[in-house]
């Protein structure tokens, strides 16, 4: 699934050219591996396909300034995918935040930038608090395998084979236990959705 | 791959996000996924729920209770890989240089010809057993086992008594301890095992062990994280992988497995320097203790004088400066018989 140079951004392999060709090699092994997964995680985000090439270019841009990325890429205990989809997924929330701001913005039509509006309200905080203090405790009463999986993955950036040799478990149990513990936040997320919804 | 696909294609977005975060992400996979995320805008709305709030939860990265398992599990997964390395490298040579003796000295051996050795110790005596893979066994006092080396596999039967083992790594040998009912078999590792009258004391000082049954294969799962200093009773029934710095007792009478984390493992382990200290420990807890390395049967007369808290250090090799000890720091009086040592309470003077 190795695709010709000239296809990527170029953007992206002049920043890497520009950080040295060991870079640039990591940059387009990276792209190579999971651009796929990149580009499927996009759409769950519901990014209209046009501008999803732009989105994947961005994250790679923001790739390159990050500090010592050969050493966590070559990090043994780290999955690089899991990694990725964790800065997209910050990009994505980061990003949709201001879209909210500016759309709020548009709508209201004040005399007022667009930092301030930024600015978490003190029912956002309560409610941000609330929930993660929700998720704290679902972790928290996971069954020990989910939680640790899931700590080990989402924290810990490590891969499932990673967890599965230190869990002494096997890739598909790690994944089980993966499944199960994404439920139960699917679950708690839910609750607190439509207890969200009722109070309106 | 057959289940992961029937899990993207009908189940809830949780099998998707699991397959994506995989390396292993398959063709058929992806497309599945594309197709549910296009075609379904629920699912798509679900799909972005769920992973806009695994972004806000990444604060609880710095959570204690997440450090904890983080910083357990990754020292150890690192420190078990620089081990296999060095490991991995030391059985290849162990491995030609054993080859080599055999080829000189006993070239009609039978390969899986196992070699039994006994060891056991007198009371007060401690023996150092240093096995030919480079593991080390310390025997404490009154203590007896069994060592069963052959090419397939490492056995040790701890009969009665207390000793550690030190484990060389041997990628193809497992280093079981029989225990009965239950084995413990290490990982890399350092730990004490000592047996009870109706049990077993496992404390786990460096690296982890598996405890299991006999015939099982390996998969054990990790201890449930207690309270700080309190207990967990723990399935007898299932495998436990017992990580440093635990330590699990066996009740045979109850048939209970209990576990903890003790502030520090020094208790376990420090009669291989031929000392044991007390701290705030009531006399009966030391008198027990010091029984097991005194040839002469040391027993209380006065309840009055058993729960008296003791504050001191004391040498297994010289049980009788250790009772003037006592005498000295405690209202007690020693007398001492041909066949017995007797403590009471010193107010009847």
């Amino acid at each position: 699934m190795s695709r010709p140079i000239a296809s990527r951004h170029n953007n992206i392999v002049t920043l890497a050219s520009r950080n040295g060709p060991g870079r640039r090699q990591l940059v387009e092994k990276l792209f190579d591996e999971h651009a796929r997964a990149l580009r499927l995680f996009l759409l769950g985000w519901s990014v209209p396909q046009d501008q999803i090439d732009d989105l994947v270019q961005e994250l790679f841009t923001r790739l390159m300034s990050v500090a010592g990325l050969e050493e966590k890429m070559s990090d043994r205990t780290g999955s690089n995918r899991s990694y990725l989809l964790t800065m997209a997924n910050n990009m994505l929330v980061d990003r949709e935040r201001k879209s909210q701001v500016r759309r709020a913005y548009m709508t209201e039509q004040r005399e007022t930038d667009l930092e301030r509006m930024d600015e978490r309200t003190p029912e956002r905080i309560v409610a941000a608090q609330l929930e993660l203090e929700a998720m704290r405790s679902v972790i928290r009463s996971m069954r020990l395998n989910w939680r640790v999986a899931f700590v080990l993955q989402r924290f810990g950036n490590m891969s499932y084979e990673d967890i599965a040799i230190h869990m002494g478990v096997t890739v598909r149990q790690v994944e089980r236990y993966m499944v199960q513990a994404m439920r139960r936040i699917r679950e708690e997320r839910r609750k607190i959705e439509t207890a969200g919804e009722a109070s309106c | 791959m057959l289940k992961n696909l029937q899990g993207i294609l009908g189940g809830k977005v949780e099998h998707a996000l699991v397959r994506l975060w995989s390396d292993e992400l398959s063709e058929p996979e992806a497309a599945a996924i594309h197709n549910r995320l296009r075609g379904d805008p629920a699912y798509r709305e679900e799909f972005r729920g769920s992973v806009a709030v695994l972004a806000r939860m990444e604060e609880l990265a710095e959570d204690g209770e997440t450090l904890k398992i983080l910083g357990g599990h990754r020292r150890l997964l690192q420190e078990r890989r620089t081990k296999r390395r060095v490991a991995l490298s030391l059985a290849f040579a162990v491995v030609l240089a054993i080859g080599a003796a055999l080829t000189i000295f006993a070239p009609s051996r039978g390969s899986d010809e196992s070699n039994l050795q006994r060891y056991s110790t007198r009371i007060g005596e401690q023996q150092t057993i240093g096995l030919d893979d480079g593991s080390i066994l310390i025997l404490n006092t009154a203590g007896q086992l069994v060592v069963d080396y052959s090419e397939q596999d490492r056995r040790i039967l701890l009969e009665r008594g207390e000793a550690y083992f030190d484990v060389a790594e041997d990628p193809e040998r497992s280093f079981t301890v029989d225990l009965g009912v239950r084995a413990v078999t290490a990982i890399g590792t350092a730990f004490n095992i000592r047996k009870l009258p109706e049990g077993w004391q496992l404390a786990v000082i460096e690296g982890e062990v598996a405890l299991h049954s006999q015939t099982e294969e390996l998969s054990p799962s990790p201890l449930p994280v207690p309270a700080d200093g309190e207990a967990v009773v723990v399935s007898v029934l299932t495998q436990h992988r017992v990580d440093q710095g635990w330590v699990v007792e066996f009740d045979a009478i109850r048939n209970e497995l209990r576990a903890f984390r003790p502030e520090s493992m020094d208790r376990y382990q420090q009669w291989r320097s031929g000392m044991l200290s007390f701290y705030r420990e009531p006399l009966y807890r030391v008198v027990q203790e010091l029984n097991r390395y005194s040839d002469k049967k040391i027993l209380i007369e006065d309840t009055s004088a058993m729960e008296l808290k003791v504050y001191t250090a004391v040498s297994v090799h010289d049980i009788d400066s250790a009772l003037r000890g006592l005498e000295l720091a405690l209202p007690i009086k020693v007398t001492r018989h041909f066949d017995r040592i007797v403590i009471s309470g010193a107010t009847g003077d």
